[in-house]
């Protein structure tokens, strides 16, 4: 049995699993005198094997070649005053040292970058997050990526296949037996390396720790975006690979990616991005969209006259009353207004153009002129704003200009215990604003409970106002004038509303 | 052959050792699982081949032949726990990904036979490599309680190859 610091005995366990441990952050682990415990630590070498292969590190290579150009030294006598040569590169040490290269930060970041851009290809397992500001955390999804320069495909936990081969994108259901073929330049991915790596190149960051990630010791990044909000970025230094992105805090929302796997310049079978529908399957086209190479050509596509941008597309889909603008990480779509603007209940209320504006995470929507524009990706803020200059997104938890004349006495156990209901499943309606304002109403004419039709018509409410935290809803019949509901427990998209107040008719 | 006094002797050992750097250091991580002594060990490969009076630089096989000493010098228990493998990894035939390929999947066999618990816990901990912590959480236990089943889930799956190891000897 090993001795600890302290001269005090390890136990067998204690012992391996400081082994495990070790191995597991990538450090020289002790092994034990004990034969029992020793086969116990070889037998843990080879389980670990079963891991993704791991590359050594370019510096390794390159430091290792060095040492080996130089000859084996005989037995020379040393000098006893410094050489000349070392002297210069002493200074030159020196120079290195206050120059701002010489920043490990900027090295890794450097490196990472160079790294990435040399990257033909990988494989991974991406898992994807999300934690609200209460700091609740819940696993959205896990999905398996294949990527080759601009051919990307996705497989998610229902068996569900995505694929975008850089000249077509279908996704394939299995279940169903159906492949719907879809629009090429609406293509997000979470996560991109290429696209994270080059903007930790760029903007402002720095090092601020060292975490334990998926098993890998990583080197924790804060990138401060200009006029944005900083996130971080988790670099394995042995690879120089991305493993681990954490965005903001947006929209009480903040997600983190990451590589629980991931190979790189591995085999990809080509049959990967190979489109080829099984026998059998039912081919739906929702790909109305054509490309075409001048915006001159989608006007004439599209019979419509778009709202421009100052930046140019990267691509450009047109068809009958209908614009496409992709930049890629963020896409633009313009087409004819034929219906009424219907908002999601479940959207933020803005203003843009002079009406409504839709807020939806990653997504604006908004009525201008004869046009019905949506934006969605990462830009949406910054390119909405270029076509509605007065547009207006709201924050979350203002206090709003009017407020309830009979407030509503709450139970908070109550409202947790719903919070609780619809988290597993029950009454999804108490996440819309809407019918949770409706019900409301309708027990104030009918307090014994509703049964039947329902004493107030549905399309007499309408959303005056929704930051995300507050909503007020104004209903034109009934007893009850105007309903204020507010996301007690949870201020996002998964947080249930209640009435906290009413104005009587 | 490439060889160590041809006149263009920086070119053959860039050329030999770029031919055979990764999958060495691939093959003695792949046996060590661990970064900092692969590295190590890959490097005392190489000095201890071009300390040698040759006039050639040694083939693949050669430096994996030495990597292996070497742990074995360091690591004397080795000898023991893998000479069930020994006879395949000996073969010059059988190249580093075969080899690695073969050794997985009978892992993986013996990790099946496993109660599904112990199976978990290995895969968790260090197939994923999973803080005690984070291994915890995910399978809903304490972090102690982890600690007990990677020892116990351990000592099964060397029962399991002992056993099979019996059984194999029993049909030569």
């Amino acid at each position: 049995m090993k001795l600890n610091e302290h001269n005090t005995q390890f136990s067998p366990d204690v012992e391996l699993d400081e082994f495990i441990n070790a191995l597991n952050q990538e450090r020289r682990p002790n092994e034990s005198n004990n034969e029992d415990i020793a086969e116990l630590q070889s037998l843990t070498r080879k389980i670990k094997n079963l891991r993704t292969p791991l590359e050594q590190s370019e510096e390794f290579s390159r430091q290792l070649f060095q040492k080996i150009q130089i000859p084996p030294k005989k037995d020379i006598p040393r000098k006893r005053f410094l050489p000349w040569s070392a002297l210069v590169a002493s200074i030159l040490v020196g120079v290195f040292l206050i120059s701002p290269w010489s920043h490990p930060d900027k090295d890794i970041v450097l490196a990472m970058e160079q790294t990435v851009q040399k990257l033909q290809n990988y494989h991974g397992t991406l898992e994807k997050v999300s934690t609200n500001e209460a700091g609740e955390s819940q696993v959205l999804q896990r999905i398996e990526i294949w990527s080759e320069g601009n051919k990307y495909a996705t497989r998610n936990e229902d068996g569900i296949v995505t694929v975008n081969n850089g000249e077509r994108r279908w996704k394939s259901q299995p279940k169903s037996k159906e492949i719907t073929l879809l629009p090429i330049y609406l293509d997000p991915h979470d996560f991109d390396l290429q696209e994270e790596a080059t903007k930790a190149q760029q903007y402002p960051h720095k090092i601020v720790g060292q975490d334990s990630i998926a098993g890998h010791s990583t080197t924790r990044l804060e990138i401060d975006p200009p006029g944005g909000l900083p996130y971080y970025l988790w670099i394995d230094p042995r690879t120089h690979m991305p493993v681990q992105l954490q965005t903001a805090m947006q929209k009480s929302i903040q997600t983190t990616y990451t590589f629980v796997t991931l190979e790189t310049n591995t085999e990809i079978p080509i049959s990967t991005f190979n489109y080829n529908p099984p026998v059998g399957y039912q081919i739906v086209d929702q790909n109305q969209d054509k490309p075409v190479t001048t915006l001159a050509k989608a006007i004439e596509v599209s019979g419509l006259t778009p709202r421009e941008l100052s930046e140019k597309p990267k691509r450009i889909f047109a068809s009958p009353y209908r614009i496409v603008l992709d930049f890629e990480d963020t896409i633009v779509t313009e087409s004819l207004l034929t219906t009424p603007f219907v908002i999601s209940p479940l959207a933020t209320l803005g203003q843009a153009a002079g009406g409504p504006l839709e807020v939806l995470p990653d997504s604006l929507r908004w009525q201008q002129n004869d046009l019905e524009i949506q934006v969605q990706g990462q830009r949406a803020e910054e390119l909405a704003k270029q076509l509605a200059p007065d547009m207006v997104i709201p924050q979350g938890n203002q206090i709003l200009p009017n407020q309830p004349s009979v407030k509503v006495a709450i139970d908070m156990d109550i409202v947790k215990n719903n919070q609780q209901q619809v988290d597993s499943g029950s009454s999804p309606w108490q996440l819309d604003p809407m019918q949770v304002a409706f019900t409301f109403a309708a027990l104030q004419i009918s307090p014994s409970g509703i049964n039947g039709t329902p004493p107030l018509d549905y399309d007499s409410l309408k959303v005056s106002t929704n930051t995300g935290t507050d909503a007020v809803i104004q209903i034109s019949e009934g007893p009850v004038k105007t309903v204020y509901v507010k996301r007690l427990i949870r201020q996002d998209q998964s947080g249930i509303w209640t009435v906290v107040g009413y104005d009587p008719r | 052959m490439v060889t160590k006094k041809s006149p263009s002797n920086e070119q053959s050992l860039e050329t030999w050792y770029q031919q055979t750097v990764s999958k060495l250091y691939r093959f003695t991580y792949a046996l060590l699982q661990n970064r900092e002594e692969a590295e190590d060990i890959t490097q005392e490969a190489y000095l201890r081949c071009l300390r040698k009076d040759s006039k050639e630089f040694p083939p693949y096989p050669y430096l994996k032949k030495v990597v292996r000493n070497l742990i074995y010098d360091r690591y004397r228990h080795w000898q023991i726990s893998n000479s069930q493998n020994e006879d395949l990894s000996q073969s010059n035939d059988v190249s580093a990904a075969e080899e690695n390929w073969v050794n997985r999947t009978l892992i993986k066999e013996y990790m099946n036979q496993l109660p599904e618990q112990y199976r978990q816990v290995l895969e968790l901990r260090i197939v994923e490599g999973y803080s005690r912590k984070e291994t915890a959480e995910r399978m809903g236990r304490s972090e102690d309680a982890i600690r007990g089943l990677q020892y116990r889930a351990l000592q099964t799956l060397r029962d399991i190859f002992h056993t099979s190891k019996r059984t194999e000897d029993s049909y030569l």
